[in-house]
């Protein structure tokens, strides 16, 4: 069962960070999906002991600043750090070059990237 | 203030299989922090699944993100889209595509247990493990027709069915690894090198486990119960005899212990497979295109993979987002890296079973 909330960009951390139990939960993805103009970033979890998949989305402009969870999914930066070299976006406190190089292509799966 | 070293590992080492750089800061042998370059083999097959295939293709190209788990791919991405397209494929299949994916498991543990012998400087037991897993690579080719980078899982079903000539040949192998494998879980509980040595080495405790949301038999070596076969009807796991294999002690040791009693489970569900395959076709007929978002969540030999797909009702999708194990337990394994000694890196890297090119892809 997968249920996806799509939330406003300035809600996301309180609802993300109220939803997230260690004990239940685990991360299993952070990623994007260009729709044109701006991109939906996705948060997908799961339940450890349970088959439902809980995705929460929210719409960011690409240069947003989008916020990170590592204070309380300290493995979300290498999440993180693939949605800024694939995307070209700025996510906090991310670094550029966990996949790409400094002097090759950019934002490859934003639509008009490369 | 003490005087601290950087030690490099990697790209290439004599104990690295794959393309990773680690960065160590150690004091003496002792490693205070790491950092790892993952990025060595990034092929961009997200951006080709989405833009240079058509959907059906898309199969066959997930299928080359990585040559040890490509069957766990194919199928991860399939049910995505027939679960978008709304395909229920037959009974049969489902069963052959359970087969497929646990002989996937089992040469893959295998050659993660080939290495960690090898870490240990047991090179006999590494030569003598890897030619035991020819006989699961005989297995895939006899229902493959190929050793690796098989397309046997096809959108709707799969590609090739068995008769009773290869259930004989895939019982004949299997029969021959059992005892293989009885011997090599012999060693790895019994040797020093191996038992002892590695007791207590690179240990992930439950809660870091928890706290860095570790996977598969990373996680389940530290008591973490979670297992996608074990929530997930996505193959019919329930009716061939899974069942969910945890340690506690979060070690090198625990994780070859889940590794090798896993083998037994999938060795059983093999058989279970073979004695109970139901009669019918091995494929439906597809028609339509996808459209909407599909999550599906397979587990691989590494742990869960998971597949996020787009469509447009087009023959190109959108967006295919393919998160591996691998990568989720980077940041847990650099984790465990931090405490140990440097000596132990490559026997703790190996019993992560880091597959780059998954990661990367």
């Amino acid at each position: 069962m997968v249920s996806k909330t799509v939330v406003p960009k300035e809600a996301i951390v309180g609802i993300v960070k109220g939803f997230y139990e260690p004990h239940k939960h685990h991360l299993v993805s952070i990623h994007g999906v260009d729709i044109g103009g701006s991109i939906e970033v996705q948060w997908v979890f799961c339940e450890y002991e349970d088959e439902n998949i809980k995705a929460f989305a929210s719409e960011f402009a690409y240069d947003d600043t989008i916020p990170s969870f590592r204070d309380i999914l300290p493995s979300s930066w290498i999440h993180e750090a693939e949605l800024k070299d694939m995307f070209g976006v700025d996510v906090e406190g991310a670094k550029f070059g966990l996949f790409l190089e400094e002097d090759g292509v950019k934002a490859p799966l934003r639509r008009n990237g490369v | 203030m003490s005087k601290t070293i950087n030690i490099p590992l990697g790209s290439q080492h004599i104990a690295l299989l794959e393309p990773v750089h680690f960065t160590f800061e150690c004091e003496n042998e002792h490693i205070i922090a790491a950092s790892a370059d993952v990025g060595y083999v990034h092929r961009g097959v997200e951006l080709a699944c989405a833009s240079k295939f058509r959907f059906k293709q898309v199969g066959f190209v997930v299928s080359r993100v990585c040559g040890l788990c490509a069957i766990i791919h194919a199928t991860c991405y399939t049910l995505a889209v027939e679960k978008l397209m709304g395909i229920e494929t037959t009974k049969r299949a489902q069963w052959l595509r359970l087969l497929a994916n646990e002989l996937d498991r089992i040469h893959s543990h295998l050659l993660c247990l080939a290495h960690t012998a090898e870490n240990a400087g047991f090179e006999a037991l590494f030569m003598q493990t890897m030619k035991d897993r020819e006989l699961v690579m005989e297995a895939q080719e006899a229902l493959c027709g190929n050793r690796v980078q098989f397309d046997f899982v096809t959108i709707g079903g799969v590609a090739r069915d068995v008769d009773s000539r290869m259930i004989a040949i895939l019982r004949e192998k299997l029969t021959k690894l059992e005892q293989k494998i009885e011997n090599i879980k012999s060693m790895f509980l019994t040797n020093q090198s191996l038992s002892l040595k590695y007791k207590g080495i690179g240990k992930l405790d439950f809660n870091k486990a928890e706290e860095f949301c570790a996977i598969g038999p990373i996680g389940r070596a530290s008591g973490i119960k979670h297992d996608v076969r074990a929530v997930s009807d996505y193959l019919p796991y329930s009716d061939v005899g899974y069942r969910l294999i945890t340690e506690t002690d979060g070690d090198i040791h625990a994780r070859n212990m889940v590794r090798l009693r896993e083998l037994d489970n999938s060795l059983l569900m093999i058989r279970n497979v073979l004695d109970g395959l139901p009669e019918g076709d091995i494929a439906v007929k597809v028609s339509g295109m996808p459209e909407g978002e599909a999550y599906m969540r397979v587990e691989a030999p590494r742990g869960e993979c998971f597949y996020y797909v787009k469509g447009v009702k087009s023959q190109t999708l959108d967006r295919v987002k393919i998160k591996t194990p691998t990568f989720a337990c980077i940041p847990a394994m650099i984790d465990v890296f931090v405490g140990s000694d440097y000596a132990d890196a490559p026997a703790i890297l190996a019993s992560f079973d880091p597959c780059m090119s998954c990661t990367a892809k």
